[in-house]
């Protein structure tokens, strides 16, 4: 990973404020909401509702390597090993008797959208019930092909009924003035996150995907408030100043990489230093620029239905392939490397044929690896250290005869 | 000049030294103890022989699952390149090498100009590997070396399940229990672990020619299974 950036001070202090805000707020009447990552987070903002991320802190619980630990008290309760690592480590946390990453909150009500995947439903289900909080699902059908208005249509009518739901719930009432304020703020924070994401094209990059991992946090739970813009303002004026002075994220950049899709958090560091003294640099990936859209201010809940249920999460095998190429192609990426997260299994689905597939339309040289993206209890080092060795020795063999 | 190469698998380690391009010595033992120092003393009982020492050697390289663990190697290269490379000394014509080791096992495609183009590796579970079948030897307590000629004594192999290697091994241990024949037993073992590695190959395109590598070369049965599957 690069040097130290000066705006990660500024992220620690945000994210432990955020985190002591939940019980702040619960004490003066705010209610707290349990929502998830690719959700139409803007509408509870503008609600005055408090949104947490449950996957938050199972990514938390699994970057300081204690999510093993975690899922254990899950699994002693007949949740499976088999089951997401987040869910694993948020149901684990709840019947806890040590809470090395704090207490996750418990939720006044939830709501969720299953447009990435079929086990945060359930996860959030199994929390409704546990917490006797009231719990809504906003249903987003799989894309497989052609998108349909009548799909856009659905959605659309479920935003209207959840907006039903929180007002009743939590008795805040709904504006749509203010919803178009909270989406202008949302769109300002991700143009300027996709903006920071681009300057990993540059050669050689100022910042890559192992640092957009650390610095994705406020767009994930903060896109809809000031904050975000501010946070990827500084972002953006540190990386414009690193390429100024000729600051990289790597010493010696030869190769570019796209790689799917999350990281394995508890072992960010060693695969960014492995990939760091192969002179590689990875510079994109479908995940962190899955916060990277744009609204439409002028129909706000139809822009809030194609942006959340249009996302690749939510689409089949054809668009996921065009999409990681496209990104090859804008990052001009050298090859690909995918990982297949026993967490998660829309994200896994397939991916040894789309690595075929890529590599065969790309002419560029891909590698799939096995791990879990929190759990290092199914992580062997030596096993993926030798997958991606012979992928980088690929890289160099074409480096060599020029083709890349 | 002489160099040399090392290869620390997960069960044998190997030494081989060149004098000039020519292989002039050779040595494989069971991989055993700390790599650091195992990987030394093998490669110097191969020195021993030809009267030579550590630094007579211009350029050693390490490669194989301990590759990193070997002090004394100039370079460490994945066993993925090196078959590509060695092909190119051993059988040029060869596209796809399927290697059968310890631990793994592994199809690699290389191209005209003998590059790895593309490769695969078993998932984690040993199922498919050379540990797989010494793991049935132990149990059907019967020489690893003697397996494969038995297998081929047989008319009607019995199915066996490799999803996991845990779970094979009962399997025949029941077998056996029931009375079933051990030849069969072993037969359906060969079967299943090539079935298992065929399904691996097709993920790269299997091209002619084609070389096995590894223990598993050594069994007859298996490579004699994995022809029949390749047709
Ligand atoms: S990691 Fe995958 S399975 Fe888990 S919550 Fe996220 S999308 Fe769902």
């Amino acid at each position: 990973m690069s040097a130290p950036f000066k705006t990660a001070g500024l992220l620690k202090d945000l994210m432990a404020q955020y985190y002591a805000k939940g019980e702040e707020n619960r004490k003066l009447g705010i209610p707290v909401a349990w929502v998830t990552a690719v959700f139409p987070v803007e509408i509870i903002y503008a609600m005055d509702i408090f949104p947490y991320y449950p996957e938050n802190f199972g990514a938390l619980a699994a970057a300081r390597k204690v999510a093993d630990k975690l899922s254990e008290y899950g699994e002693q309760q007949g949740y499976y090993n088999d089951l997401c690592g987040y869910a694993r480590c948020g149901i684990g946390d709840t019947y806890a008797d040590e809470h090395p990453v704090g207490k996750i909150l418990p939720p006044d009500l939830l709501v969720c959208c299953n447009t990435q995947c079929g086990s945060l439903p359930k996860w959030f289900e199994a929390a409704g019930r546990y917490h006797q909080a009231p719990y809504f699902l906003l249903d987003s059908p799989l894309i497989e092909g052609e998108v349909s208005s009548l799909g856009k249509a659905y959605f659309v009518e479920q935003l209207w009924e959840m907006v039903d739901f929180l007002e009743k719930t939590t008795g805040n009432k709904f504006d749509l003035n203010r919803l178009t304020e909270v989406l202008k703020l949302a769109s300002e924070a991700t143009r300027l996150w996709n903006d920071c994401l681009d300057m990993a094209a540059l050669k050689p990059a100022p910042f890559g995907f192992f640092d957009a991992c650390f610095h994705m946090a406020p767009i994930v739970t903060w896109r809809g408030t000031q904050v975000a813009v501010d946070y990827y303002k500084a972002l953006k004026e540190e990386l414009d100043e690193r390429v100024a002075k000729g600051v990289t994220a790597i010493p010696n950049e030869r190769f570019k990489i796209y790689f799917d899709h999350i990281p394995v958090w508890p072992r960010l560091r060693w695969f960014s230093d492995l990939f760091a003294d192969h002179d590689a640099l990875v510079v994109a990936s479908q995940y962190t620029h899955s916060w990277a859209h744009k609204f439409d201010l002028s129909r706000p809940m139809e822009s809030l239905a194609e942006v959340y249920t249009e996302q690749f999460v939510n689409r089949g095998f054809e668009y996921r392939i065009k999409l990681k190429m496209e990104f090859m192609e804008r990052y001009n990426c050298d090859g690909f490397v995918l990982f297949s997260n026993r967490s998660c299994k829309p994200n896994s689905f397939g991916l040894y044929d789309k690595r075929q597939v890529i590599a065969e339309r790309t002419g560029k040289p891909g590698v799939v690896f096995e791990a879990d993206m929190s759990d290092q209890r199914f992580f062997s080092a030596g096993q993926i250290q030798t997958r991606l060795e012979a992928f980088f020795e690929q890289l160099e063999q074409n480096s060599r005869r020029g083709k890349t | 000049m002489y160099v040399a190469g090392i290869d620390i698998g997960s069960i044998y380690s190997k030494v081989v030294i060149l004098q000039d391009n020519q292989l002039i010595a050779s040595l494989v033992q069971r991989t055993g103890g700390e790599i650091k120092t195992a990987s030394r003393r093998i490669l110097e009982e191969a020195l021993e022989t030809l009267g030579l020492k550590l630094y007579d050697l211009a350029a050693v390289v390490a490669t194989g699952y301990g590759r990193i663990s070997v002090p004394f190697a100039e370079k460490q290269v994945t066993e993925i390149t090196c078959f590509g490379r060695a092909m190119v000394h051993l059988y040029p014509e060869v596209r796809t090498v399927i290697d059968i080791g310890g631990q793994d096992s592994k199809g690699i495609k290389i191209d005209e100009n003998h590059k790895v183009e593309d490769f695969v590796m078993n998932d984690k579970c040993a199922a498919g590997t050379g540990r797989f079948l010494e793991v049935m030897a132990n149990a059907l307590e019967v020489s690893l070396e003697d397996m494969g000629p038995l297998a081929l004594q047989s008319k009607s192999p019995e199915v066996i399940g490799i999803t996991c290697t845990v779970f094979a091994e009962s399997q025949v241990v029941s077998l056996v229990a029931e009375g079933r024949s051990k030849i069969d037993i072993i037969a359906g073992i060969h079967q299943a672990i090539a079935e298992r590695i065929y399904g691996m190959l097709k993920m790269i395109k299997i091209e002619d020619r084609i070389a096995v590598t590894g223990g598993g070369a050594k069994n007859i049965a298996l490579v004699k299974a994995l022809e029949k599957k390749i047709g």
